[in-house]
């Protein structure tokens, strides 16, 4: 049974190439930090080391400061991984608790929370979040909080589905019959059968974040100095497209082939999945 | 056909509470906003007493619900009120502005449908060998990339080392005043790389989507009949495409927020003189007025579009509008 779905998912095409990549990237964003304990955000003061093109001094090349490009994406990674899965939770929970409720519950609260997901769904999101952090003041918890509130429609619609299939079946009737509270039969019984093809999409939703998290970071609005996330490398490197190409060649480099392997394993992840269904 | 205006009438007044929700959202939002948009454009050392005259002659004393209908109503007679930052009038700009989004966003949409289908139906056609999984890898790999990244990237190679393509704005300002030909001409020069940069993610994805309901379409049996009668190859594909576009239609409907918001990012990166750009300024500058109109116009460019979408899906299907 385990061999078979874990079978099913290295033989999807480019599986084992996003698990390698991805434990690299999630490796270096773990152990790099400590590994490379030079303190990132210092400014170089020799004006000599500015704009270095990359080499054997900086592997990444450095900045407009004369900052180490590839220590400063180093520990980018862990602050773009953590506001990505971080806030792809927010998104799981809100989704999962309205998906549920409209599912199990139906008739009229179903109707009213859909077309308000509809709603949601139709509007351009990403320029309401820039609004929105334009107007607060951005942080590390209030983008974690936006990317989670704005971005938790999908999964609803999801779990809503898998609810509503698993309202009518047997295991439910039973349990309901066993006299068991209607939470404790949505909660344990329902959810949990439910969460499969949802985990599929939640771990696809992290991708999404961390490129959402980095346009806000790129435009200024997301993550503030000193902390920096890979959009926020990208922050300035309009400005030194010319001089400095690497500033913004290796840092979005990074964020797409984070992407491209979160894609990667879980479209093997969802073939291993339905594969014995 | 009766019908299909009643549709089209319900549909558009279902779009208003939208739009009406958005705003009112927005404006309470703006209004709980800390910081104050006249520090903006007042010299520190003015005159308390004239502050708060400026104030009073901008309705800003005014409770936030009051300065919501005050703008609503103001809305409603077509003036969407006026940049705190230049006191142009934001409609005006903002309209100034559209032929600029709807070009580059509509040549996209074009790119993007007809180059998704043609290299979904090659992947499909291809099915069992190495290009098919080479395609559809590539297609991963095109949906992964972030659009304003490409964007730079595009520039990078294409305009900085290659300078096959300008790398910002919409034309030439030396053509100004040129045959009209010539200015379209590098118009259409200038759209080049926003155009791929803006393309290239949802063709991947229609690509993926029109390659896998190929795959299934070819399995179904109005297609044996069609090859029973004897259809040609082709005659088969033409039926398979024709069924494959209906979905693709509600897809792209699904796409089109995104499809925008990526628009703007695009008119940022290469300086497009859009509504993006506007609205774009408007945000880093905190100038309310235009934030709420860019917000607002966008909406209804989105409401107008999905309209648009579903019209279409009644035309490519007429079973649906006779079972409504």
């Amino acid at each position: 049974m385990i061999s078979g779905r874990v079978g099913l998912f290295f033989r999807t095409p480019g599986a084992w190439f996003g698990v390698l990549v991805l434990g690299l990237i999630v490796g270096l964003a773990t152990v790099g930090p400590l590994v490379f304990s030079v303190d990132p955000h210092g400014f170089n003061l020799t004006v000599s080391q500015d704009l270095q093109a990359p080499g054997t001094a900086f592997w990444f090349g450095s900045d407009d400061l004369g900052r180490d490009l590839f220590l400063r994406c180093v520990h980018a990674a862990r602050i773009s991984l953590m506001v990505g899965s971080a806030a792809m939770l927010v998104a799981l929970l809100i989704g999962c608790g309205i998906g549920l409720l409209s599912g199990y519950v139906g008739g009229w609260v179903d109707g009213i929370l859909m077309r308000f997901v509809d709603v949601l769904m139709g509007l351009p999101m990403l320029m309401v979040l820039l609004i929105v952090q334009a107007i607060f003041k951005p942080g590390m918890e209030s983008v974690i909080l936006i990317i989670g509130v704005s971005g938790w429609m999908g999964i609803a619609r999801l779990v809503r589905a898998e609810t509503m299939s698993l309202r009518e079946r047997n295991f439910v009737l039973v349990a309901r019959a066993r006299g068991l509270s209607e939470w404790r039969v949505a909660l344990h019984h329902i959810l949990p059968n439910a969460m499969r093809p949802v985990l599929v999409s939640a771990f696809l939703g992290i991708g999404h974040a961390i490129l959402t998290e980095s346009v806000l970071s790129f435009l200024g609005l997301g993550i503030q100095p000193p902390n920096v996330s890979w959009g926020g490398l990208l922050n300035n490197s309009l400005s030194f497209i010319r001089e400095a190409p690497w500033m913004t060649l290796f840092p979005g480099g990074l964020i797409a082939l984070t992407i491209f392997s979160l894609q990667l394993v879980g479209d093997g992840l969802r073939n291993s999945l339905e594969g014995d269904r | 056909m009766r019908s299909m205006w009643r549709y089209l009438l319900t549909r558009l007044l279902l779009g208003i509470p939208l739009l009406i929700g958005i705003t009112a959202v927005s404006f309470f939002l703006m209004k709980m906003a800390p910081g104050d948009p006249l520090a903006h454009m007042m010299d520190p050392s003015i005159n308390p007493d004239m502050l708060i005259q400026i104030r009073q002659n901008l309705g800003l004393d005014l409770p936030w619900y009051r300065q919501y209908f005050h703008w609503l109503r103001a809305l409603l007679s077509g003036n969407l009120g006026y940049s705190m930052l230049t006191g142009q009038s934001v409609s005006e700009t903002l309209v100034s502005r559209l032929p600029a989004t709807l070009g580059l966003s509509l040549a996209s949409l074009l790119v993007t449908l007809v180059g998704g289908t043609i290299w979904g139906l090659f992947t499909a056609w291809k099915s069992p060998h190495w290009i098919e999984k080479s395609l559809s890898f590539l297609a991963i790999l095109c949906l992964s990339l972030p659009t304003f990244w490409l964007g730079m990237v595009l520039i990078i190679v294409f305009s900085l080392q290659l300078d096959w393509f300008p790398s910002s704005g919409m034309n030439d300002p030396l053509l100004y005043g040129q045959p009209f030909v010539l200015r379209w001409q590098n118009t259409l020069w200038h759209a080049v790389l926003p155009v791929t940069a803006l393309s290239i993610g949802s063709m991947a994805a229609i690509s993926r989507y029109v390659r896998y309901e190929a795959g299934s379409l070819f399995r179904q049996p109005f297609v044996l009949v069609a090859r029973a009668r004897g259809l040609s190859e082709r005659r088969v594909t033409y039926h398979v495409w024709r069924n494959s576009l209906l979905p693709m239609i509600t897809l792209l409907g699904l796409e089109l927020p995104g499809l925008v918001s990526g628009a703007y990012l695009i008119e940022y990166i290469f300086s497009w003189p859009g509504m993006g750009q506007v609205l774009l300024s408007a945000v880093f500058a905190r100038d309310y007025p235009v934030m709420m109109g860019g917000l607002l116009m966008t909406a209804v460019l989105i409401v107008l579009g999905s309209l648009l979408a579903d019209l279409l899906y009644r035309v490519a299907d007429p079973r649906i509008g006779k079972s409504v």
